[in-house]
């Protein structure tokens, strides 16, 4: 446990972790909602990825002194906000007429 | 041997940070405890006794000389109080939404800048931070409303979320705009570049005097602060005479206690921030007290630092003070808003208001190279 | 074994449990409500790292808003009166095991590459340096997410807006038309 904060493959195998559980929720939740869950925990996992490595092995891929990793993750959140936006959008309209918001009913091309 | 190198020689000892970590989680609570909750529980006494005085009356006066242990009773009543949750109440997330609002709240405290030298951490994104924890409370709100298995509840915790979130927008805005003509988020630098202009050409005067700008966007972020601790004229929330106190009335004793605390810590926090940021935080117009040198000192500790601390924290508090008091008042001269004109005022009114200062802050520090409107008429005078 | 060990340890384990409770409850709205100890716990890895503007921002962005947009499409749907979202646990067999191999694959992948090299970080704040960055080498890209983010707000409204029927649009029209 000793020197855990400046261990890279510890925050990788962390962000994989977050991966593999956001894919379950992406594919085994039954509501919309959950799969946008799952796909916002893959993201953030994503996110982590990209400042540990800029954190902890700088200097390897880019020799210069831009924060390419930390640029990277904050696009990343603005991305996920304005995709939540669009998917609550959808959400309401595609099921507020089915009275439900599982996505298994979402069956029919006309609705 | 102080306590921090008694707690570094433990750790060595046993070979683990336990003990610091232990340290700091105690001394985190202990200031809660010691510090922010008499704070709260104080302002609930002083709301009385305002609210009394512009009613014409005299408010709370048996408990204690002038009625000021109050508040000691009305939390002894809270503890004592029976719990009771109702049966269709989402069992985990009642128990868990105050605490969402008291750490949104509480720990916020910890950028205050008290003195020149009392803060608690000096973060570089100091502001920034404040207004992170600030949007754990929507979160709260929301869920505490919709444990509460109450119709009416959820519609007030829903308006309460929808209401902090918008008017987050334009409180962003307007310390954004400060952040921009001082160049620094942390809180420390925001107020220490607010000083009186000297011949040593130091800063600027107050924030709220160095442009038109900052002017409006001082009563921009107060409108907006209003908003974001659900009080009136913004209390639909928790309207008393609609939703039966709203998204916490299903919440009683020391629960219903938290949110309370939490809502008055709140208000403190805007404040704080507020004459942190705009109004010169421990500034004193005409004289600097960091220059304040008595001459006292214990063997060979300078007692300076100390004396000018103690006046900094009275100035400092007393603008807060005066910030509070005007937010009091406020709720016994206004009626409230309605939910749609609510969200008229922020989306169409106060955002591009604040959006137009924003621009209008940046071409200012572009154009006069950051020099306030005094520093201007100083120099066209010819005496700075 | 210094503190900051120690809160990385509590944010991993608290992602991690977060994270699976957010994958496999059966109720969705406990579901959305341990996204937030995950998200909280991934701004405390940010926090960790040194990355300061970062982990504000994630709190504000994700838990202040994602989640309460989350919280308000769950609230919203009609499913909210029957109080219970419950999910058959039978359609997990298949993620789970997708998911499964892949973690392993990677990280064994992760575990066996040689990470000898890695830097000691010198913690720096990192608002001013991002801030340049924005409008340095990354000025473009900030242009482009600007376009996306207006475009998806707009397309956001549209979507959202009730159904209007196409004879009623056309009635609409003829008579400003006539006007």
């Amino acid at each position: 446990m000793a020197g855990l904060a400046t261990n890279l493959p510890a925050y990788l195998i962390f962000s994989l972790v977050l991966f593999s559980f956001g894919l379950v929720a992406a594919l085994g939740r039954r509501s919309a909602i959950g799969i946008f869950m799952g796909v916002e925990l893959m993201l953030n996992a994503a996110a982590v990825n990209f400042v540990a490595f800029q954190v902890l092995r700088k200097g390897v891929i880019a020799n210069d002194s831009w924060l390419h990793g930390h640029i990277f993750s904050l696009f990343i959140i603005i991305l996920a906000a304005i995709e939540a936006a669009v998917a609550l959008a959808i959400v309401l309209r595609t099921f507020g007429s089915r009275q439900t918001i599982d996505a298994d009913r979402a069956d029919e091309l006309r609705g | 041997m102080s306590l921090a190198e008694f707690l570094s020689g433990l750790n060595q000892l046993l070979g683990t940070g336990i003990p610091m970590a232990i340290f700091s989680v105690l001394s985190a609570v202990i200031v809660i405890l010691l510090f922010a909750m008499p704070v709260g529980g104080f302002c609930t006494y002083l709301e009385r006794k305002v609210a009394a005085d512009f009613q014409e009356r005299i408010g709370p006066n048996r408990v204690g000389p002038l009625g000021l242990l109050q508040f000691f009773a009305d939390g002894i009543k809270m503890f004592l109080k029976e719990d009771s949750i109702s049966k269709n109440a989402d069992r985990w997330i009642y128990n868990f939404a105050p605490s969402l609002v008291l750490a949104g709240s509480f720990g916020a405290f910890a950028v205050i800048p008290f003195s020149a030298y009392i803060i608690g951490t000096d973060l570089d994104i100091g502001v920034f931070y404040a207004m992170a924890l600030g949007s754990l409370v929507s979160l709260g709100v929301l869920l505490g409303a919709w444990s509460s298995d109450n119709k009416w509840s959820l519609i007030g915790g829903m308006r309460g979320a929808a209401q902090i979130v918008s008017y987050e927008i334009p409180l962003g805005l307007a310390v954004l705009s400060v952040i921009t003509i001082s160049g620094s988020m942390s809180m420390h630098q925001l107020v220490a570049q607010q000083a009186w202009p000297s011949p040593g050409g130091v800063g600027h005067f107050w924030n709220v005097f160095h442009n038109p700008f900052m002017f409006v966007n001082f009563f921009i972020y107060f409108t907006a602060a209003l908003a974001e601790c659900n009080r009136t004229p913004f209390d639909l929330p928790e309207a008393e005479s609609e939703l039966v106190s709203g998204f916490n009335t299903e919440f009683s004793g020391m629960r219903f206690g938290l949110y309370a605390l939490s809502e008055f810590a709140d208000v403190i926090l805007f404040a704080c921030i507020a004459s942190a940021i705009f109004l010169g935080g421990w500034h004193v117009p005409f004289f600097d007290l960091q220059s304040l040198n008595i001459g006292l000192s214990v063997g060979e500790l300078d007692l300076s630092p100390l004396v000018q601390s103690v006046l900094m924290i009275g100035v400092f508090l007393f603008k807060v003070a005066v910030l509070v008091f005007v937010v009091m008042w406020l709720r016994w001269t206004l009626p409230r808003l309605r939910v749609d004109q609510l969200m008229n005022l922020c989306w169409k009114y106060l955002i591009p208001i604040s959006f137009f200062n924003l621009i209008g802050a940046a071409v200012w520090t572009w154009a006069f190279e950051g020099r306030s409107i005094l520093q201007l008429l100083g120099q066209v005078l010819g005496v700075y | 074994m210094t503190l900051v060990d120690l809160f990385v340890a509590f944010c991993f384990v608290l992602g991690a449990v977060a994270a699976f409770f957010t994958a496999f409850h059966p109720n969705i709205l406990y579901g959305a409500i341990s996204l937030i100890g995950s998200l909280v716990a991934v701004a405390g890895i940010y926090g960790a790292l040194g990355a300061d503007f970062l982990a504000a921002a994630q709190l504000i962005i994700y838990v202040g808003g994602i989640l309460i947009v989350i919280l308000f499409a769950v609230m919203m749907s009609e499913d909210i009166y029957k109080r219970r979202f419950f999910e058959g646990a039978r359609k997990y067999i298949f993620p789970a095991i997708a998911a499964g191999v892949i973690f392993a694959g990677l990280a064994r992948i992760t575990l066996g590459a040689d990470w000898s090299d890695v830097t000691k970080p010198d913690f720096e704040p990192t608002a001013r340096a991002m801030g340049w960055a924005l409008v340095g080498p990354y000025a473009l890209v900030f242009q482009y997410v600007v376009v996306v983010l207006l475009s998806g707000l707009i397309g956001a409204v549209i979507i959202a807006r009730p159904a209007v029927k196409m004879k009623q649009l056309d009635e609409e029209i003829t008579k400003s038309g006539e006007e």
